[in-house]
């Protein structure tokens, strides 16, 4: 009799006596004499078996049906139903794109409702695992288990980082019938789409506000969880299930001497670039800089400068003395100011004494600093990056983006952090930008984005 | 441990090599290693950034900088970081931010926050010097951990390590390894498959000239090429290593986008093949009380891998001749694990051909009837040491049996 069992985040078909019944991308491993497939195919693998109405014995799935499903009832919002049911209508797989703040994790908590199978939520950063670990926790009341950032333990309710996924799907990924990916655009690239073949879960679910990705890669979620199954957009949503917002970007000039030493830096940069022929018109120049600045003094010299005028532009004294006169105009109000980096984070914590989170900032005191942002014992939060994605908090009606990348998706996030609607709440986003520098044209380019016209 | 983007890579199409230091860097590396070592040694007691600093004061050639970063790292996993034992940062920043967060909330709208007041209000609550407290609010961030240890070698050593271990940071690339081994000792073999197992790595193995080839990578390697066994495979390096002789050709994911390439590799340990390690007391006891019994076997350092692709292996310590042309082997399992025996018999269920006892102490609690006596594979439980004279009665019970006990003799099973 055909035997499944699942080793190491794969498939190992036994005792098959027609090959034709599995699925395209079964090998024949001539190391354990078997065949193979990655464990992504189990469900192809199962069907093939059933369809020749053929018995097999499984030694592979180990998830289990849940003993209950949701705790408390809330009533789902219309476009929650509809993404539940577009998702079902595809069997269970695919991905749904809401803007951030709509409601995303609820999809979830309906789809986990439905299916009633051991459930693996997978979330890009630990700020987002402790949070998905309370929701599952308060949804189902049930133990929910954590993998990532020093814990290991394993439930039928379980969430992990996509970092731990990929490092222990080989161990996990017979024993979950479902998987939810929360913010899926970070899914495809050679290792974390590793994670998603090496699971056999045949229930999927993607969430993104913006699935799409620069490098195109997107294209990959369909075969690692599904076709996009359900859209829509931050302005459809605004006003009716978001806060109402505004965004407002301001130049703020440099001095003199900041003036100076930024051309001065740039100019050298510049020179640079200019003598070894490269365009940034073209692809792959970034990278063709980063070679040549490796290869002489002069080429290193051309990377500090570019680095040196960067942070001149990111977080120019008079931007900070800028940010000021905003901690002050909202200074009865919830603040979130954005950095590019974390230096800058650390800077404006020391110099405006509010405290700061990045990816530095130990497990309890994230949880110390969002808890007393949401009581009022703190009235702004600095960070770089660990806030852009999915945390709640839904206090803050104010942010700021002291400096920033070029990426759209990565403004759009932050825009997201101040919407989540909260009584009449009026959300306003402020993007510093140092006049006449390069940061210009980056804050043109993150903001084609529709929420920002 | 070196980064890939720390070796000095040499291309030749689709082949790449680790170079080793030029001749002519060497003494500017040597001086540089030398500053190095100095800058940890004089940073004991400093935070990491001043390590830092210090590291990057250290002059050196633009065209020795992969090298010099190289020399760093091995530098810096030399020293031990640990947070400055004072005030818990989290608790004073909490307080801190706290009383900023009230004194900015209770401004009217023409005064202007204070910053240096929260702190002296902060720092006189907090019984801390206004310095102090500016010292502590981040003493958890890395930068500020204290340099405790460091742990120093000498230049030459340096740039020795620099070189060894390029060549293992080059396998952290690998999607597969196929290593050619010539071997003679049995526990060298073993620890091999025993850092196999342990880092969960498959392989086939095939038998060569005067060795065994053996190729690795893991189960999902079937799929796709993926560096997500490269740091396993590295860790293989030593134990390939400790082999009398070795050449290796590994699959490379190398440079943006990623391009297959060869990277080789060989190596000898002092002597070669011809030195023998010597036996495990145990089996030279053995052999030694064998040679003294009157007998017609004969007993030699056995050089095999007796392996069932998709079950297991075995590596046996001696082989047993006797002039009627059987031949038996000893695997000696002394004081391993149950579970090792368990995965011998599983073996010899499976198939295995060769006629092989093997030896485990009555401590591992096991029965001898846990495998039949018509199976080719026996296991001999003994107390204490290995008796030579009921190996060899087990021996004994390998060679075709006398035509008189010919209606005893019971089909085997199929091979």
């Amino acid at each position: 009799m055909t035997r499944l069992v699942f080793n190491a985040g794969t498939l190992e078909v036994h005792d098959v006596e027609d090959p034709a019944i599995l699925p395209e991308v079964a090998r024949f491993d001539d190391r354990t004499r078997c065949w193979r497939t990655p464990a992504q195919a189990y469900a192809e693998v199962v069907m093939g078996l059933v369809r020749r109405k053929l018995a097999w014995t499984d030694e592979a799935r180990r998830y289990t049906e849940l003993d209950a499903g949701l705790a408390i009832q809330r009533p789902p919002r219309p476009f929650q139903t509809e993404a539940l049911a577009a998702w079902q209508k595809n069997r269970g797989r695919g991905v749904v794109a809401l803007p951030t703040g709509a409601g995303k994790s609820w999809v979830a908590m309906l789809a986990i409702d439905a299916i009633r199978r051991s459930t693996l939520v997978v979330a890009p950063t630990l700020d987002l695992v402790r949070q998905w670990y309370d929701l599952l926790g308060s949804a189902f009341a049930q133990p929910v288990g954590v993998v990532g950032g020093g814990s290991h333990d394993v439930q039928p309710l379980t969430v992990i980082t996509y970092d731990s996924a990929w490092a222990q799907m080989e161990h996990l990924g017979n024993r979950f019938g479902f998987v939810v990916f929360d913010e899926c655009h970070h899914l495809p690239g050679e290792s974390y789409a590793l994670g998603a073949e090496m699971c056999l879960a045949p229930y999927r679910l993607g969430l993104s506000a913006t699935p799409e990705r620069a490098d195109g890669r997107h294209v990959e979620l369909e075969r690692l969880i599904g076709p996009t199954v359900y859209q829509r957009d931050v302005v459809e949503l605004a006003g009716d299930y978001l806060a109402e917002y505004t965004t407002e970007t301001l130049t703020v000039p440099l001095t003199d001497a900041e003036r100076q030493a930024y051309e001065h830096e740039r100019g050298i940069y510049r020179a640079f670039v200019a003598s070894q022929g490269i365009r940034f018109s073209q692809q792959g120049a970034w990278q063709q800089f980063l070679q040549r600045a490796a290869r002489s003094a002069e080429g290193r010299r051309a990377l500090l400068a570019w680095q040196r005028q960067k942070a001149l532009a990111s977080a120019a004294p008079s931007k900070l003395r800028f940010v000021e006169h905003l901690l002050h105009r909202h200074r009865q109000d919830r603040v979130l100011l954005f950095t590019q980096n974390n230096n800058t984070a650390y800077q404006v914590a020391r110099r405006f004494l509010i405290p700061v989170i990045t990816h530095q900032t130990p497990v309890v005191e994230r949880s110390e600093i969002l808890a007393g942002f949401a009581e009022g014992r703190y009235g702004a939060v600095a960070t770089s990056k660990v806030l852009n994605e999915g945390v709640d908090v839904p206090s803050a009606n104010v942010a700021i983006v002291i400096s920033g990348s070029g990426s759209v998706r990565e403004h759009v996030q932050r825009l997201g952090r101040i919407l989540r609607k909260q009584g009449d709440k009026q959300a306003i986003l402020y993007e510093l930008v140092a006049e006449e520098t390069a940061e210009t044209y980056t804050s043109q380019r993150r903001r084609e984005h529709s929420a920002y016209r | 441990m070196l980064t890939a983007d720390l070796v000095r890579w040499k291309r030749t199409k689709d082949v790449v090599e680790v170079r080793p230091i030029p001749a002519a860097a060497r003494p500017r590396l040597l001086e540089a290693a030398e500053g190095l070592l100095q800058a940890a040694a004089n940073s004991v007691g400093e935070s990491r950034e001043v390590f830092k600093a210090a590291c990057g004061d250290v002059p050196v050639s633009h065209a020795d900088q992969r090298v010099f970063a190289g020399l760093q790292k091995l530098v810096t996993d030399r020293c031990t970081f640990e947070m400055d034992v004072g005030q818990p940062p989290v608790a004073l920043r909490a307080e801190v931010f706290t009383r900023a967060t009230a004194a900015r909330r209770a401004l009217d709208h023409l005064q202007a926050f204070d910053r240096g007041a929260v702190i002296a209000d902060a720092a006189a609550a907090l019984g801390l010097e206004v310095k102090a407290l500016e010292g502590a609010l981040f003493a958890d961030l890395k930068d500020a951990h204290l340099l405790v240890e460091f742990e120093a070698t000498t230049p030459e050593a340096l740039l020795a390590l620099y070189e060894r271990e390029q060549e293992r940071a080059a396998l952290l690339l690998a999607v597969r390894v196929v290593v050619d081994i010539e071997e003679e000792d049995a526990a060298i073999w073993r620890n091999l498959f025993r850092s196999l197992k342990f880092h969960r790595l498959l392989y086939t193995i095939e038998a060569r000239d005067g060795g065994y080839r053996v190729t690795l990578d893991g189960p999902q390697s079937l799929f796709s090429a993926t560096r997500k066994y490269g740091l396993r495979l590295a860790m293989m390096l030593e134990p390939i290593r400790a082999c009398a002789r070795w050449a290796l050709e590994a699959d490379l994911l190398f440079g943006k986008p990623p391009e297959r390439v060869r990277f080789l590799l060989k190596g000898e340990r002092d002597g070669g093949p011809g030195a023998e390690l010597p036996l495990p007391d145990d089996v030279a006891d053995l052999v030694q009380r064998f040679g003294a019994l009157e007998t017609d076997w004969r007993v030699r350092r056995s050089t095999r891998l007796l392996a069932l692709p998709g079950v297991g292996l075995c590596v046996p310590d001696l082989v047993f001749s006797h002039p009627d042309g059987t031949r038996a082997y000893l695997e000696v399992l002394g004081f391993w694990s149950r579970d090792a025996v368990w995965k011998r018999v599983d073996l010899v269920r499976a198939g295995l051909r060769e006629n092989v006892l093997f030896a485990v102490t009555e401590r591992l609690r096991v029965s001898e009837a846990a495998l039949e006596d018509d199976l080719p594979g026996q296991l001999y439980v003994y107390k204490g040491v290995m008796s030579a004279r009921r190996v060899l009665d087990r021996l004994e019970g390998f060679r075709p049996k006398a035509q008189a006990s010919l209606s005893d003799l019971r089909t085997r099973p199929r091979g």
